[in-house]
Formats: C-alpha cells, structure tokens, sequence
C-alpha cells in the first residue's frame, strides 16, 4: 500500500469518525506531503507582461511593449500577513 | 599707442570669449527638473514588472517598464520629479510570481539614483495541490512556530484536485495547514521556502 493510499485510507477513516461524532484528533489532521522548494522557470515570452490600454506606463522608456496573458496557471493569491490590515502597498 | 592687424584680431576674440562666458551668447541652458532611478538586476532571473510610486503614496500604480529587464543588465526610468520613492520588482516564473521590495530613493533633480537587486531580495511561493476527496476551505501559513495560525489565505475554496500558488512569501520556514470541507485537516510544519521558488505542498 502506498502512502497517498494510506493517507487516503486514514482520511475515509477519519471522515467515518467525524460522521459519528468520534473523531479523535489524531485521526483529523494528516501530515501535508511537502516538496523541497524548485527554481522556478521563467515565463514564456508571451506571457511576461500583461496590460491593457488603461494600465499604460505614465512614463516611457524605448521599449516596446508586449501584450501577454498571466503567467501562472491555475489560481493565485498574495501572503496576507497575519496582523492585522495588509502592510503597506504589499 | 598704435596696435598692429594681428593685435586687433586678438583683441576682438578676447571680448567674443569674454561675452560668451558672461552669457551673453544666444544659448540658454535650462537645469533639469526631474531625475532618474536605474534599477540593475543581479539576480538570476528576469525582472518582468517594476513600479515606482512615491513614498507617501498607498498604491503602486502602473508597471513603469515596457519590456523585461534580463539578468546583468540595467534599466532607467526617467522625468521623476524630486521626490522619495518606494519601488517594487516582480518575476513571474512559470508557477509563481516572485516580488523584491525597496523603499525610500531619493530622487532629486538631474541626478540618477542607482539600486540593484539580487536573489535573495525575492519572495518565494508555496504550491498546494488538493486531493479529490473534499475542496480546501480554509488555508493558513504563518512563519513556523507561530502561536495562532493567523489570518485565511484563501480569496476561493481549492476545489477538488485543484492547485494554489501563495505568491509573496518570504523565504524561510513556514508552518501550514489546509482545512478541508469535510473537516479535516492536514499541516505541515517547517517547510522551506526560497527565492525564485516554489515549494509544493500536497493536502489530501
């Protein structure tokens, strides 16, 4: 049995627990399988910079600028920090 | 007393010298009103997005760059009037997207202000893949051994089997927990998160 098996299993077990008002606290929460952190790739070209018209620079360089859609895929959210309000301009 | 050709030659060019370094000459140079930041990347990945915003301003405002700043290279915005400003780099690499901070240039007139920015000046990201048993309806990071576990980091539930990338993490060591619709929970403390990288974290 591999271990997202098991880790499954413990889940439905866990889920079964929590239905019957018996969840033991070891039983409801299951380690989270960590990864050790990977560079990331940059971006394809295309998807570098994202603008529409409205979002125009206000001062202007000799670049050309490069219409592209949002690099990462599927969602994304910024770190809010856990006091309270979000810290400036971050 | 009687002055030759060749001295009155030289005495006209004396006073035309002379008229010109007074200012008497038709050009008039006017000094500069705004100034410049160059923004050099010495990190290794290429710098996507810059905004540069005065120090007392709440918001970012617009990316100011029209093109990618590579790595080794540098990049000036100019016709910034005297101010303070607070700046902000992002690299958006294929998963994440990665954010340096730095504050308070001073900006004055006819000068360029020089900054750099490195590695380690970026933010990291932290990747968690839902399982398909139950969506995720609450996610908390906070630095490892943190007392509470803070605020919600979700805008959204993560649906079945979906991902979500928590952009703007600093690098260093974190404790996270998933809570799943069903009610269970998954954490995982003391995981590593670096510039310019993602660390994948799996809640089943």
């Amino acid at each position: 049995m591999t271990t997202t098996e098991m880790t499954r299993l413990l889940r439905a077990a866990a889920t079964l627990l929590a239905l019957a008002g018996a969840a033991p606290a070891l039983a409801s929460e299951l380690p989270a399988a960590v990864d050790q952190p990977v560079l990331d790739s940059p971006a394809s070209d295309a998807a570098q910079s994202t603008r529409s018209p409205a979002d125009a620079p206000r001062r202007t360089d000799s670049a050309t600028l490069t219409p592209g859609a949002p690099a990462s895929q599927g969602a994304s959210d910024d770190y809010r920090s856990t006091d309270q309000g979000e810290p400036k301009k971050r | 007393m009687k002055h030759g050709p060749m001295s009155r030659v030289a005495l006209l060019l004396f006073l035309a010298a002379g008229l010109v370094a007074c200012g008497g000459g038709s050009t008039k140079t006017t000094p500069p009103t705004t100034g410049s930041l160059s923004v050099t990347n010495n990190a290794s990945a290429t710098i996507h997005e810059v905004y540069v915003s005065p120090t007392t301003s709440t918001v970012w405002g617009s990316i100011q760059n029209t093109a990618a700043i590579a790595p080794g290279t540098t990049w000036t915005l100019g016709g910034l009037a005297p101010n303070s400003y607070d700046g902000k780099a992002v690299s958006v690499g294929a998963v994440g997207r990665y954010y340096a901070y730095t504050s308070n240039l001073p900006i004055t007139a006819g000068t360029t202000y020089p900054t750099s920015i490195s590695n380690s000046a970026f933010s990291g990201s932290i990747r968690v893949t839902n399982g398909p048993s139950s969506s995720i309806t609450t996610l908390y990071v906070v630095p490892a051994g943190a007392a509470s576990w803070g605020v919600d980091q979700l805008t959204a539930d993560i649906p079945l089997s979906g991902v979500l990338t928590l952009n703007g993490v600093a690098s260093g060591l974190w404790d996270l927990r998933c809570v799943h619709l069903d009610g269970t929970t998954n954490s995982a403390y003391a995981l590593s998160v670096s510039s310019l990288s993602y660390t994948g974290v799996t809640c089943l």
